[in-house]
């Protein structure tokens, strides 16, 4: 995903964005693009903003990769929209990357701890 | 649907070049999308109009996103890249083994790939059709080729009283000939030439190598079909670097189903047509120089930019445009 305008390295958001998706959509069991931004906006408080059309392309790899599931429902209003839910491979990466993003994320509050002197 | 929403998803329709199922799925997500963001912003009392300019502002650059969708939705199965390049290995095992010179092997191959390319055809255009494709309308070409020596000895008839003219059935059945070789391959070019150039660039790559070999072999041997059946063995010294130049194709074509950058596949397919064209003229004219490369390399080059020019005459296929969501 393409940052817009990040008070951050934009390389982070886009090493994690498969994470961050992943994680939505096995928390929902089945979600869509559109939610998916949204939600991934108001969690971070706004602080992670991207160009929201990068989100299919990276919806599409990760379905590519076996790690999600697209569908086609129709909505009672007649409108179609597309679902996706997790496989038991996305589940697996995504354990994974949650342990791994968890010892890291500890790992560097240790050392960036401001020293007493 | 906004105006604004409507052009935005013809634009990236147009620079998506994928099947047009495939374009149509990706358009109805987009879409889909669109819908909820305007109703969304409208809810927080935006007007209709400023809240597809602000959804539209925050989706990102028309071409750019249809950029990263090609590379997401473009990347063939290795099964499908296996079909791809299926055609050119068997026209290089033809060359490799000699026995292109059978006409029941060479009529069963090519009837066998013409099927396959009408199935593939007729199931949706997948990605591996079009290395296929060519070889389907080759016999017709060839047959018009040389179909070309009766109309040329009437002519030369009627100009100067040398030669036999055809009779009026034979020139008749040869006009209907070349009108639906014509038909056809122009049918063809129109449709793969609006959804991507450089699929057509890649369908017509064998073809001028072909020609070439045809009008060489028919120097040295006359009319192909006798020289299917009489060709000394020493005429099958090019046999090797046509072997070659197909097995080089076969690699491209797996290459450009599986790779999803753009770039490679456009870079991929003018280097194997340049690099497998240079081995075949060197076999063909026994070497060739510096200049010979060149002439060689911008004649290719052309030859495979005609697809581009095509499609910019042609524009985007809009049959699928009217299937947009209402």
């Amino acid at each position: 995903m393409a940052a817009t305008s990040p008070g951050y390295d934009s390389d982070l958001l886009r090493g994690n964005t498969d994470s961050l998706l992943l994680f939505l959509i096995n928390e929902h069991g089945q979600t869509y693009g559109y939610r998916l931004i949204k939600e991934i906006e108001e969690r971070s408080d706004g602080y992670f903003r991207f160009k929201e059309g990068t989100v299919y392309p990276a919806l599409r790899k990760l379905e590519n990769e076996g790690l999600i599931l697209g569908e086609w429902k129709k909505l009672p209003n007649g409108q179609e929209r597309r679902y996706y839910g997790m496989t038991d491979k996305g589940r697996d990466l995504l354990q994974q990357k949650l342990v791994m993003w968890q010892s890291f994320a500890s790992a560097m509050a240790l050392v960036m701890k401001p020293t007493e002197t | 649907m906004q105006a604004g929403i409507s052009s935005y998803l013809d634009e990236v329709r147009i620079h998506l070049h994928l099947d047009p199922r495939t374009e149509q799925r990706v358009i109805n997500e987009l879409y889909s999308h669109f819908q909820e963001k305007v109703a969304d912003l409208e809810e927080e009392g935006m007007q209709e109009e400023e809240a597809a300019r602000a959804a539209l502002a925050s989706f990102g650059d028309a071409r750019f996103i249809a950029r990263l969708m090609y590379e997401a939705y473009s990347g063939g199965s290795w099964t499908e890249a296996l079909i791809s390049c299926q055609p050119h290995l068997i026209v290089s095992a033809l060359f490799a083994t000699h026995i292109w010179r059978s006409p029941v092997l060479l009529g069963a191959v090519f009837a066998t790939i013409a099927v396959i390319a009408i199935l593939g055809w007729r199931n949706g255009s997948p990605n591996w059709l079009y290395s296929w494709m060519s070889y389907a309308v080759l016999p017709l070409l060839i047959l018009s080729y040389y179909s070309l020596d009766p109309v040329a000895s009437t002519v030369a008839y009627f100009f100067n009283g040398r030669g036999t003219p055809a009779s009026f059935w034979h020139l008749a059945a040869l006009a209907l000939l070349f009108a639906f070789t014509l038909w056809l391959i122009a049918s063809m070019a129109v449709v793969v030439a609006r959804r991507d150039w450089i699929l057509l660039s890649l369908m017509l790559l064998p073809i001028p190598v072909l020609v070439l070999w045809i009008m060489t072999e028919t120097q040295f041997a006359g009319f192909l079909p006798k020289a299917l059946i009489s060709l000394e063995s020493g005429f099958s010294r090019w046999d090797g670097a046509m072997a070659v130049f197909f097995l080089l194709l076969g690699i491209a074509s797996a290459a450009f189903v599986r790779v999803r950058v753009r770039a490679i596949k456009v870079t991929a397919v003018i280097l194997v047509g340049i690099i497998g064209s240079a081995i075949v003229a060197r076999s063909l004219w026994g070497s060739i120089g510096f200049v010979h490369l060149l002439g060689i390399s911008i004649g290719l080059f052309l030859f495979l930019t005609i697809p581009l020019l095509l499609r910019a005459v042609l524009g985007h296929d809009q049959s699928s445009k009217q299937v947009l969501p209402s």
